[in-house]
């Protein structure tokens, strides 16, 4: 037990010059200028104002949906617009709107919860946000141009293949979303290396508020959810633009491959949504209850176990796709087993409530999720009748579905996000929204909600399929179809009436206090664009509660770091487990470098789409330039020494290695590698359970002598060599030497010419991509391996030309750590692709 | 005692992929469980293999997989230590909260094969 309970890590008087210094550093770039900014207060608000935006936007659409089918044979809209807005609705509902809004709380809300000044990454936040608003706008815009992709949320094959989907409709959803979903990815790594590694003192994992462990594992869940859909669209665009045939049936391809690429994400999805959602009740509901959360350990078991009970699902989508009878029961036994720790999370939430006995307050935000408890537990259920095969058959494709999921959705996801609006409104902007007008948004919303999507369900179990853009009219389905139109603008004019609110809550509001629910965490102690004044030592899961002179002992700077040591933007890094300082971790400020870089990978991937290949290059390697611009300046090396933190802690000011948050977050980013890469060789030994009749060497020419394989395999391996011996003959600090970038530059030439000799192999035995699915799917292997190798290319250069200048020793080294992490993780894969391509068709065969 | 051990005392640190491996423990054995009995019983159907063989293999992944998990919960203060954690009630009270919802999970998915053929379409 620690005597820190009645110490105070800085106890004498602090200057209030610190104060302004610290307002001087995190100042927000004035007019507009304001694009520059990094702070997750600025961003964090862009963020959830772009993703609500785009809610919006698709709201709009699901009117003018609705209004379609209000009436039967209606001509409202024709059929092909119709299968355009719905598809737009879906994509943006889901990757525009619910993704973003919880990685935008996660950018806001954590370093607050965590009293962090920032996030890790803040350069890396700001370039996914522009990147997902520049792209995302891009990609709603579609539907004003009739361009906009037709074939559902999930673009199933064969129907979005070139033959039945000609144009670029389709290409705008798998370039345009893919795109989006690697600023995903990047927002994802922030949060993982964020909140283990930027926790203020003392707060363990075990310490940690609820919903920085629901963020924690909705980016895991992002890491090996995404990959999966990335490969998928790579290789239907591949197959579109190329005719590489990995989904056409006539060449050993299955269009099936496509429905578990995309499950083994599109599943996951619905928690990645969810649980962030669940994670901000668990906040909301013992602040309500004014008491600590019942089950704590429990809502962590519920949270880590639906992460993982997520990924076995997926095939429950794919029920009626002909899968053996054993392999349904396997996934209907996991789809029906989530049900537990989303009812532990259900009754605990439930149990706090009652346990107030009677102090429960009944508000805005409380009634939200009181609403979000009666809705996700009606879509529980049916969610566990579609779990049942033979229920599934029999409703598959219905609007019983489309009722189910939207009660998950909107339930578990949009109710959460309202109360939240509310909930955290007076932290984010200073101001309360009105009490009064939020009962009216909350009172439209669920009876409208329910009258909408409620009869959804009979209106399936009659037999409406979904997707049909008008009906005949003698089918009992008229007055459920009106009645569902009804509900949906009763629930718009909730939203309506929130937007009332909130304009005028931001012009009009008075100042609100500082803790005006009494919660009991961090986040609500007195904060400004640097966080906290300084970083609280935590030793419980409620500090405000239990400490109840926490905030004024954090605004007299008596806690950790009260100033700004190294003159600059930083925070304190702390070990991932029980959160012992380490080190400080110096932050970029604003700059444009980022902002550039978003805007012209946006153009890379957008202009590609509409094959405009010259401009579109040119763009991407503008965009490269500016990454390189953006991270010469992020290795600031050990000048500034050690620095006072208080308690007598002195921490370096400079980290390089596995301690090191740059290495954490290539790490987090291999993971995302290595699971694209084991859902293509997931890919790859499915089309060969399905096609084993096109392999090699039966059905495709031999495979090249294993003198090909085992040269690759000999230069893979001197290039590891040379990149390990690079690195132990770093330069000591303040000299230069020649012989370590050129073995890094050599390692890096080594990898691109055991690709080029894989490739020409095959090449050379007449094997060729658009042959069949065996040939298209050796050629996908290299391609992947090729990728990596790029990007090492241009991290090798990047660490060879900070060598050559004198800014890479062995000490300052994170640059060169980074690629050579990097560089171990393609050489193995690239090795485990050789054994793959040639060491299986020898066995199988 | 130096001012710095008030706030964290000098005890055996913890490693961070030791502490994440014992919390997810049962879901490890969970996930491979499912890879197992998914892919071995499609492969092995594919392969023109007998029903009674894909049969076998999920009666014996699910009998390993539970017996992994049991072995976990019954002798947790080993596997902690082969895992470089020190004690600490609330982790070791959730990895076996996890362990035990796992193993529900498996013997749930595994229990399939008492009811529904191998290797047999429904539709």
């Amino acid at each position: 037990m620690s005597n820190a309970n009645h110490k105070l890590p800085n106890p004498e008087p602090r200057s209030e010059r610190e104060v302004d210094e610290l307002l001087r550093i995190w100042a927000t770039p004035k007019g507009w200028r304001i694009i520059t900014a990094v702070n997750n207060t600025v961003i964090g608000l862009l963020y959830i104002g772009a993703a609500f935006l785009f809610f919006l936007m698709a709201g709009a659409l699901a009117l003018l949906m609705r209004t379609q089918l209000a009436v039967p044979e209606n001509d409202f809209l024709s059929q092909d617009f119709y299968n355009q807005i719905f598809t737009v609705h879906g994509t943006t509902m889901m990757f525009l709107f619910a993704v973003p809004a919880v990685e935008a709380l996660g950018v806001m809300l954590l370093p607050q919860m965590l009293a962090a000044r920032d996030l890790p990454f803040p350069r890396l936040s700001a370039f996914a946000i522009w990147a997902y608003v520049v792209g995302g706008l891009v990609f709603f815009s579609t539907v004003f141009y009739d361009l906009a992709p037709k074939g559902g949320w999930f673009m199933y094959t064969p129907l979005t293949l070139k033959e039945f989907s000609p144009g670029d409709n389709a290409d705008f959803w798998l370039l345009g979303i893919g795109f989006i979903e690697i600023s995903a990815i990047a927002g994802a790594v922030e949060i993982v290396v964020g909140t283990l590694r930027t926790r203020p003192p003392g707060m363990s994992l075990t310490k940690m508020p609820i919903f920085a462990w629901s963020m924690l594992i909705f980016a895991a869940m992002i890491m090996f959810a995404f990959p999966a859909v990335i490969l998928g669209t790579m290789l239907l665009e591949i197959e579109r633009s190329f005719g590489w045939p990995f989904f056409t049936a006539a060449k050993g391809g299955d269009p099936l491959l496509w429905q578990h690429l995309f499950w083994f994400f599109g599943h996951p999805e619905v928690y990645i949504i969810f649980l962030p959602a669940a994670g901000l009740v668990s906040m909301i509901v013992p602040t309500m209850a004014r008491r600590p959360l019942i089950g704590y350990r429990l809502i962590v078991v519920a949270l880590i176990g639906t992460g993982f009970f997520s990924f076995g699902l997926w095939v429950h989508h794919m029920f009626t796709t002909g899968i053996p009878t054993l392999s349904l029961a396997f996934f209907s036994a996991a789809s029906m087993a989530v049900a537990i720790p989303s009812g532990i999370q259900v009754f605990s939430w439930i149990a706090t409530m009652a346990a107030s006995k009677g102090r429960f307050r009944i508000n805005t935000p409380s009634l939200f999720v009181i609403g979000f408890l009666v809705i996700f537990t009606i879509g529980g259920m049916t969610g566990i009748m579609v779990a049942l095969v033979p229920v599934d058959f029999q409703v598959h494709d219905t609007y019983f579905v489309v009722a189910h999921f939207h009660y998950v959705l909107i339930g578990g996801m949009v109710f959460p996000l309202f109360a939240t609006f509310y909930y955290w409104m007076p932290m984010a902007t200073g101001k309360l929204l009105s009490e009064a007008l939020g009962r009216w948004v909350f009172w439209l919303m669920f009876a409208g909600f329910n009258i909408a999507f409620f009869p959804m369900h009979v209106t399936g179990l009659r037999g409406m399929p979904r997707r049909v853009w008008t009906y005949p009219g003698d089918l009992g389905w008229d007055a459920l179809n009106m009645v569902s139109t009804v509900g949906a603008y009763i629930f718009a004019a909730g939203v309506l009436v929130f937007l009332f609110d909130l304009s005028r809550s931001l012009l009009y509001a008075k100042a609100a206090p500082d803790n005006p629910w009494g919660a009991g965490t961090l986040e609500w102690l007195p904060n400004d664009l640097y966080a906290m004044r300084s970083i609280p030592f935590v030793t419980s899961r409620e500090p405000v509660w239990d400490r109840p002179s926490l905030p004024e002992e954090v605004r007299a700077g008596h806690h950790f770091l009260p100033n700004a040591p190294t003159g600059g933007r930083e925070t304190i890094v702390t070990s991932a487990v029980e959160a012992e300082p380490q080190y400080i971790i110096q932050m970029p400020g604003p700059g444009w470098a980022h902002l550039i870089a978003a805007v012209f990978t946006a153009a890379f991937f957008l202009l590609l789409t509409v094959k405009i290949v010259v401009p579109a290059i040119i763009c991407g390697i503008v965009a490269i330039t500016a990454c390189l611009v953006w991270a010469w300046g992020l290795d600031p090396g050990p000048s500034k020494g050690e620095v006072e933190i208080g308690a007598g802690i002195r921490l370096p000011t400079y980290a390089s290695g596995p301690s090191s948050h740059s290495w954490w977050a290539m790490i987090v980013l291999i993971f995302v590698a290595s699971s694209l890469y084991i859902a293509y060789v997931f890919s790859y030994l499915y089309l060969w359970v399905v096609s084993p009749d096109v392999w090699a060497p039966l059905g495709s020419p031999a495979l090249p002598p294993p003198a090909w394989p085992a040269a690759s395999l000999l230069l893979t391996l001197a290039g590891t060599a040379a990149i390990w011996l690079a690195g132990r003959l770093l330069p000591a600090p303040g000299t230069r030497n020649a012989v370590s970038p050129g073995l890094n530059a050599a390692g890096a030439l080594c990898l691109v010419a055991a690709i080029a000799l894989e490739i020409l192999g095959h090449w050379g035995t007449g094997l060729r991509p658009t042959e069949n699915a065996y040939g298209a799917l050796v050629y996908m292997q290299s391609a992947l391996s090729g990728q990596l190798a790029f990007a090492i290319f241009i991290m090798s250069g990047f660490a060879v030309a900070r060598a050559v200048t004198g800014r890479l020793d062995r000490v300052r080294r994170v640059s060169f750590d980074n690629c050579a992490v990097l560089y171990y993780y393609a050489a193995l894969q690239l090795v485990v692709g050789l054994l793959l391509i040639h060491g299986f068709p020898r066995v199988a065969g | 005692m130096s001012e710095r051990e008030d706030f964290f005392p000098p005890t055996r640190k913890p490693s961070t992929t030791g502490t994440l491996v014992y919390l997810m423990f049962g879901l490890l054995v969970w996930a491979a469980h499912l890879t197992i009995v998914y892919g071995g019983h499609t492969l092995l159907c594919a392969l023109g293999f007998p029903p009674e063989a894909a049969s076998w293999l999920v009666i014996a992944a699910t009998a390993g997989a539970m017996l992994v998990v049991v072995c976990f919960l019954t002798w947790r203060k080993p596997w902690a230590r082969m895992t470089s954690l020190p004690p600490d009630r609330t982790i070791d009270l959730i990895a076996r909260l996890i362990a035990i919802l796992s193993l529900v999970d498996i013997l749930w998915a595994g229990a399939a094969i008492a009811f529904v053929t191998s290797c047999s379409q429904g539709r």
